[in-house]
């Protein structure tokens, strides 16, 4: 009896233990998915020019692809930088200059899935990134540093083109929701082709 | 163009799509292979163990090395920990870390470290309902470069700004009042030509920015403003109350269908506008759906750290109240208090400084039965007398007549500005407001952050199972996410149940820290849709905004109460609640006899219904004196009627402002009415000139005669970081770790629970 009564107990928190695992597998795996989604929606926006969203009840779309080619990291930026975004694909802080233009392109991201490889960006490391007309612009990684999560300044505009990618730090905290953030800071390198004033 | 693409995807980016893809086709592989024996493994129970055992084994063996990986990883990251800032005066920079592998800002001080800091003092001088706050602010420029500076601060909404000094070593400049473009553009010539000059700008009825220009390296500079404002009076108290800190607000999404014209074409604006992810602080949202006169950037300082304490504030307060005086007490900060007599006392914080993190709050209780059934202040000015006329309609002891069943609303916010002790509050306040319902009363709960849903689908009777159901409803909410109270307010106000209901009174309770930017939009929709309920605002958290709840239970027809501490929430419920029970004073009229129509100017002009325990307030100008003041209303269906006499009459100071004030915000008012902006605007430039006033459309401006910044030398424009309000977990970067790691280690834990268990089993 004693016996059946552990046997029960073992299945019922091994099929427990199976739930959570999968509940944090599927943030992973949403995360990963999503990604090829949005691949296709860039493509597409790419082709007609128009914003088109990756999914029919997204309320985002991709607005830039971001990459590290020594890691061979490949990310489709979402517009917006709320949670709902965030675990889709990194997302660009309304607000801040948009991919492709001047200023300071903010990019936030989650530090457990798509961002996790800032912790592995060292000073100098290239990034690029694709706007969505099309260009391609190199940063050069010019700081790595962690701040508070109120530090909202570096978001602002610093007179440079600069991009700012941003994650929750540490990087191995059991918990979300901690008060620091771990801020990289990249500075452009390749000219800026104006396409708004070619335009005029 | 779909080649191009493809090519730029393989080559610009410098990786191959299946190289990428491998890694994750891999877990995908192993997931399906999963599945795929599952589906297999069902005929018969030897394979399904076998194929159990095999997974089990798979699944504990993965944890197992992901674990220790993990705790590898955070091991070796153990060292790289931050310590968060500790002191809050030596301005310690909160990016400091200890570890050597991060680089830190080298290149420039750290930017709160180098901000400049105002120290403000506050001395209050009250006599009767009518304060007169003389605000000091001193400006602090701690770096090597001449610097003007941009403080933002709140001010009490019924607050008058009619003076300002600047004053400078010895030196003292008065500060003249001017139409608000023209003040902008003389501060701007003064401070490019190198001269001192501050500028005082009401940006919302309770928000105001004063600037300063030219401030030399290390220097100190003073900017004096002084209000006057009538005091907050119910039956048994009189309150006052100075804020100190502001809730961060937000800025609601645009509607979905907004578009927004970029060069590159037209863009759709997401609607997923998160307060928490800290977009509210972006400094060009786009186009906004209400017409906004402030300035948007101003209006959203930069804010400090939750961990940095700046800004330092010194209170004075010197008392005559009128009356014997027999309780004086501060429920936010610790005071001293001298008694000088019965009715006049002197107070000040027992702390010299403290931080600017929560609004003051103090209230003073007369002696039962000396508090004056009415009370009049007048003022001769050059062009009449003015009168502020206050009066208790002896209603007090008809509480709780043949009371009406009621059809209670709540609506409480649950946006992000809300978590912590905000929350807390709301949810006892809550719990307790639904005890408080009768069986006959029928009732339903709403709460909004980005989302709005409610509890029951329409209104329900209030019987113990419906009100256990709501209570433990209402200890379940969380808070987090956007501000969107507009569809709230909505689903509240609309009146499904009207033939049903028809003797019911219905009545809306709104519990918010009111962090709102669109507050002009809302108020249309209360007075669009108010119909027959009534709203009663009740202002949370230690910061909340009391324009917007004030104004918001004003055009609702009810009454605002501000809770300010946990343990007071009981209380002041309870206050609320005899409030909303009992009969209501509608449909007043102030009349002064002896006077023609065209003799008197009363502000406000309708005035609003009153609630147990409430004062009428108008404040008034005549050209000759009239004999007595008449109050007529209607009180549960009934005639009222009560006289002021006006010859005890007591002579005050500063009464013209306040009737200007009240005028501005009448006029002001007229736009809900559909009255054309632009005439508005004129006839608010003109009360305000005359009347010294700072108002939406004139500011105060002070300019030093002769240059000081010497012509080399540039002028960089520095905001004050201010704090965020105590208890508030605000943060203005996106929050971007998730729960994975957490699920991934209980996971592990009960896996390996579940596996000691199963041995033992398999033992016994």
């Amino acid at each position: 009896m004693k016996r059946r009564a552990l046997f029960v107990a073992a299945a019922l928190l091994a099929s427990f233990g199976v739930f959570t695992a999968a509940r944090g597998a599927y943030i992973y795996a949403k995360a990963e998915l999503a990604q090829l989604l949005i691949h296709r929606a860039w493509v597409a926006a790419m082709a007609t020019g128009e914003p088109a969203r990756p999914w029919p009840w997204a309320d985002t779309y991709p607005v830039g692809r971001l990459g590290f080619p020594d890691r061979r990291v490949e990310l489709f930026v979402l517009e917006g930088g709320s949670g709902r975004t965030l675990a889709f694909g990194p997302g660009h802080v309304a607000g801040t200059a948009e991919p492709g233009k001047h200023g300071n392109v903010g990019i936030a991201g989650h530090r457990d899935t798509h961002f996790r490889f800032l912790a592995d960006l060292r000073k100098g490391d290239v990034l690029l990134l694709e706007s969505p007309e099309g260009d391609l612009i190199d940063y050069v990684v010019s700081s790595l540093r962690i701040v508070d999560k109120s530090d909202g300044a570096i978001l602002r505009d610093q007179g440079d083109d600069r991009l700012t990618l941003v994650t929750c730090y540490p990087f191995d905290a059991i918990q979300a929701g901690g008060p620091q953030r771990y801020v990289v800071t990249a500075l452009r390198t390749t000219p800026v082709v104006d396409r708004t004033r070619k335009a005029e | 163009m779909r080649p191009v693409i493809e090519r730029m995807t393989r080559t610009t980016m410098g990786l191959g799509e299946s190289e990428t893809t491998m890694t994750y086709g891999r877990r995908l592989y192993l997931t399906q292979q999963i599945l795929v024996r599952l589906a297999y493994a069902g005929p018969t129970t030897d394979e399904a163990r076998e194929f159990l055992k095999a997974s089990a084994r798979f699944v504990v063996a993965t944890t197992l090395v992901f674990l220790a990986l993990c705790a590898i990883a955070t091991g070796a990251e153990l060292p790289q920990q931050v310590t968060p800032p500790v002191s809050s005066d030596s301005g310690v920079s909160p990016d400091r870390c200890t570890s050597g592998e991060f680089l830190y800002r080298t290149e420039g001080r750290s930017p709160f470290a180098t901000a400049p800091s105002v120290q403000t003092r506050v001395r209050f001088d009250i006599t009767g309902v009518i304060a007169r706050a003389v605000v000091t602010q001193t400006f602090r420029n701690p770096l090597d470069q001449w610097i003007e500076g941009v403080y933002v601060f709140p001010l009490p909404e019924s607050a008058a700004v009619d003076h300002l000094k600047m004053k400078v070593g010895s030196r003292v400049i008065e500060g003249q009042i001017r139409e608000k473009e023209q003040a902008r553009r003389e501060f701007q010539k003064a401070a490019e030509e190198g001269k001192r000059a501050s500028l005082v700008e009401q940006q919302r009825p309770n928000l105001f920015t004063s600037r300063v220009a030219n401030l030399g390296p290390l220097e100190e500079m003073e900017v004096e403003i002084e209000y006057q404002q009538t005091l907050e009076v119910e039956e048994g108290r009189v309150a006052l109350r100075f804020p100190l800190a502001m809730t961060p607000r937000y800025m609601p999404a645009i509607e979905e269908s907004f578009v927004r014209l970029t060069s590159g074409g037209s863009r759709v604006i997401p609607a997923n506008f998160d307060l928490e992810e800290g977009q509210e602080n972006s400094a060009d949202g786009g186009p906004r759906v209400s017409p906004t006169w402030f300035d948007q950037s101003l209006v959203q300082p930069p804010f400090l750290p939750a961990s940095v304490k700046g800004n330092p504030v010194s209170i004075e307060v010197h008392l005559n109240a009128g009356f014997e005086v027999a309780s004086l007490e501060s429920r936010t900060h610790p005071l001293a208090v001298e008694t000088v007599s019965g009715r006049e006392y002197t107070a000040h914080l027992r702390d010299e400084l403290v931080p600017s993190d929560r609004d003051f709050q103090l209230e003073w209780r007369p002696t039962p039965g000396v508090m004056p059934q009415s009370s009049v202040t007048r003022e001769k000015g050059p062009d009449g007398t003015y009168a502020l006329v206050s009066l208790f309609p002896p209603v007090g002891a008809a509480a709780r007549s043949a009371s009406l069943p009621r059809e209670v609303t709540f609506i409480v916010d649950t946006s992000g500005s809300m978590e912590g002790v905000s929350m807390q509050q709301a949810k006892r306040a809550l719990e307790f407001a639904i005890g408080r319902l009768s069986n006959e009363d029928s009732f339903n709960v709403i709460q909004f952050n980005s989302f709005t849903s409610q509890l029951f689908d329409a209104p329900v009777p209030a019987n113990e199972s419906n009100r256990a159901r709501a209570t433990a409803y209402a200890r379940s909410l969380q808070a987090s996410g956007g501000t969107e109270m507009l569809p709230a307010l909505n689903a509240a106000l609309v009146d499904r149940t009207a033939a049903a209901t028809e003797g019911r009174l219905r009545q809306v309770l709104f519990l918010t820290d009111g962090a709102v930017s669109n507050e002009d939009q809302l108020f249309g929709v209360i007075k669009q849709r108010l119909g027959r309920a009534r709203l009663f605002t009740v202002g949370i958290g230690s910061a909340p905004n009391s324009h917007f709840m004030s104004k918001a239970a004003e055009f609702g027809r009810g009454t605002f109460t501000f809770i300010s501490d946990v343990n007071t929430v009981e209380k002041q419920m309870n206050e609320l609640f005899q409030k909303v029970e009992s009969p209501v004073l509608s449909d007043i009229r102030i009349a002064f006899e002896g006077l023609d129509a065209n003799e008197a100017e009363i502000w406000p002009s309708r005035v609003p219904d009153l609630y147990l325990g409430e004062p009428v307030v108008v404040s008034a100008r005549f050209s000759r004196n009239p004999e007595t003041i008449r109050v007529t209303g209607q009180l549960d269906g009934q005639a009222f009627e009560t006289r002021v006499p006006l010859n005890d009459a007591r002579e005050g100071h500063g009464i013209n402002v306040l009737w200007a004030n009240r005028k501005v915000q009448s006029l002001l008012e007229g736009v809900y009415e559909g009255e054309d902006p632009e005439a508005i605007r004129e006839k608010v430039v003109e009360v305000g000139l005359t009347h010294h006033l700072v108002t939406r459309h004139t500011s105060l401006v002070a300019v030093d005669v002769t240059p000081v910044r010497p012509e080399d030398a540039t002028l960089e424009s520095v905001d004050v970081p201010v704090n965020l309000p105590h208890g508030s977990p605000f943060g203005t970067l996106p929050q971007s770790g998730t729960p994975m790691r957490l699920f991934m280690i209980q996971a592990f834990a009960t896996m390996l629970t579940a596996g000691v268990l199963f041995m033992m089993a398999k033992r016994s």
